[in-house]
């Protein structure tokens, strides 16, 4: 059950990240957070890299899943 | 061995080009909406494949009642988990948004409502086939109340929320849902590769749910 999770929380993960990047730039327009460190774009740049490293980390987790379950399956078949 | 490898390459493609132009593409800038309407690249697709699995799961259901043929139970009941993941997933990319556009996480919107009483309907499936012992019985029940929860989502999501006033787009003459507002590579980055994207993820995932149950049932089918 706990690993059936990870794919999920992963994907809550990028998510959530994703909508963190875009409202952080949607503050700054509304100048509500003037004390950004980074530029909009650059916000977006490291959420696109970050958010692609975890939808590569949930491709290998479900092939990993997938690569368990097809020998639980060839198991049962014997 | 991996089954059917190619369309999983691709849904990962998919996500990967919908992430990056996402994030990176321009965006016209619409006021009071600003960079938040690259929502439109995460929040409806999600809501649109949970109908999707959704819809997927019904069928099951009415298969299952036709046929009696327990495998049909098993596919309806994890497209409805895959399907409600999904829309946990679009209500919560939704309430962001409406933190920076609305002020608030949940501010009682007619949608939001609308949307927590859809889902809730789908959690009590969950609970019904978890009260029910008898493995006939429980897909007999859980297939004519998914019946009853897929009709309720139609006047709780679609239906009621138009009915009333909104802050949602797409009620009140909100400019993000107009077609004029939106240009047409954000409408084809939307509907040819993020629908596409989620919706192969999602039908992933199900299908491994829906092997793991099939060698943990083994017995009953």
């Amino acid at each position: 059950m706990s690993k059936r999770i990870v794919p999920i929380l992963l994907i809550i993960f990028s998510l959530a990240l994703s909508n963190y990047a875009y409202c952080q730039q949607q503050s700054f327009h509304n100048n509500a957070n003037e004390n950004l460190r980074l530029s909009p774009h650059q916000i977006h740049y490291i959420a696109a890299v970050i958010v692609l490293v975890v939808l590569t980390l949930l491709a290998f987790y479900l092939f990993g899943v997938e690569r368990r379950i097809s020998e639980l399956e060839d198991e049962h078949h014997k | 061995m991996i089954k059917q490898k190619w369309w999983k390459l691709i849904c990962i493609l998919l996500l990967a080009v919908t992430f990056v132009a996402g994030f990176l593409m321009d965006v016209p800038d619409k006021h009071t909406l600003h960079e938040t309407i690259r929502n439109y690249f995460f929040h409806p697709a999600l809501w649109v494949v949970m109908m999707v699995l959704f819809t997927t799961s019904v069928v099951n259901s009415v298969f299952f009642l036709r046929t009696g043929r327990l495998i049909n139970d098993i596919r309806a009941e994890q497209y409805a988990k895959t399907g409600l993941l999904f829309g946990l997933l679009g209500l919560f990319t939704g309430m962001v948004w409406a933190k920076y556009t609305w002020g608030a996480f949940w501010s009682g919107d007619p949608k939001q409502i609308g949307t927590a009483v859809g889902l809730l309907t789908y959690f009590a499936y969950f609970i019904l086939r978890a009260a029910v012992q008898d493995d006939t019985g429980r897909a007999r029940i859980a297939a004519v109340y998914n019946i009853f929860a897929y009709v309720m989502l139609f006047p709780t999501l679609f239906i009621i929320p138009r009915m009333v006033e909104s802050l949602h787009p797409g009620s009140q003459g909100n400019p993000l849902i107009n077609p004029n507002d939106i240009e047409p590579r954000m409408f084809m980055l939307l509907w040819c590769i993020a629908l596409p994207g989620y919706s192969l993820l999602g039908i992933w995932i199900t299908t491994l749910l829906i092997r793991i149950k099939k060698i943990t049932d083994k017995n009953i089918l």
